[in-house]
């Protein structure tokens, strides 16, 4: 089975060559749920909306 | 999300930001989730607690940065972090009390909050930091700050909340304060990190304290939607049949 960057890279969530090798460790520890939701929602941005920082926000501060 | 090509003059805040977008969606899409939940009253709370949670140990976490990155003076970083944390634990001091007090308004005790344990994805999160702090390197708290300071809720949203859960007012205090003023500690948190001598490992460690933040953000959140009522058949309304 592919690595979680190398599926995040062939879905163009990611570009692997800029990450350093503890980066892509950090991204292969991720869980199949989380990769898969990663692959989905970057889907999802590029279809529905121009610029993915105009709508970003999080709550915890 | 494709990432773009760097430019040469791009600054630390911006290289980190394009650095960690891919993650930050994906924490932007389970708050979009939780805010659109047909139970966010009933999820607010348990949110809210989280909250308390991870605001409780910000000023610690600073101030064991600050005392690590004093035993480093020879590290080009240590004076303007220092001098950055110094100054945001002010502006961070007692906020944990506002959190219990919002929490007060939903019917929480203080001794209830710090009767509960926090959850693991909290004790992850933030432990995370403590460790890298003390055990690598105290930059990695810029990173930790990046994430949950950079991309706070409006007034409005916030405002939204309020009517779309129907909770008191008072519940929601330390969010609408917090609307209020994180855009200053946004711009302040910018400037500072643009203004630091950072080398290549600086921006590694960063980079791995803000993915690690906003995964955790991510599954803490996700903790939170798994707690939604469940909606069983109504069994009063359509009896089964019985048979025989």
């Amino acid at each position: 089975m592919a690595s979680n960057v190398d599926r995040l890279h062939a879905a163009g969530v990611i570009d692997k060559s800029k990450l350093n090798k503890d980066q892509k460790n950090a991204i292969n520890g991720l869980s199949e749920e989380e990769c898969n939701s990663l692959i989905v929602i970057s889907s999802k941005l590029k279809s529905e909306i121009t610029d993915p920082d105009d709508h970003e926000l999080t709550f915890f501060s | 999300m494709t990432m773009r090509r760097e430019e040469p003059s791009m600054n630390h805040a911006n290289r980190l930001a394009e650095k960690t977008k891919f993650m930050r969606a994906r924490t932007f899409h389970v708050t979009t989730q939780f805010l659109r939940h047909d139970h966010l009253a009933q999820l607010f709370p348990e949110f809210l607690f989280r909250s308390q949670c991870i605001v409780r140990a910000i000023v610690p976490l600073m101030e064991e940065a600050i005392r690590v990155a004093r035993q480093h003076p020879e590290d080009p970083v240590s004076t303007p972090l220092i001098d950055y944390l110094l100054q945001h634990i002010e502006e961070e001091r007692d906020h944990d009390e506002w959190c219990i007090r919002d929490l007060g308004a939903l019917g929480m005790t203080r001794a209830e909050v710090f009767a509960r344990m926090p959850p693991p994805n909290v004790a992850a999160m933030v432990g995370a930091q403590y460790y890298w702090v003390r055990h690598h390197h105290p930059i990695s708290i810029l990173g930790y700050l990046a994430s949950i300071e950079l991309y706070p809720p409006s007034v409005q949203q916030i405002e939204e909340m309020i009517r779309a859960t129907g909770l008191p007012r008072p519940a929601f205090e330390s969010m609408l304060v917090h609307a209020r003023i994180d855009q200053d500690h946004k711009t302040e948190l910018i400037q500072h990190l643009n203004a630091m001598p950072l080398t290549e490992e600086h921006h590694a460690v960063l980079e791995l304290s803000s993915f690690h933040t906003f995964r955790y953000l991510a599954l803490i959140l996700e903790d939170v939607l798994k707690l939604a009522p469940t909606t069983e058949p109504d069994t009063e309304r359509e009896p089964t049949p019985v048979q025989g």
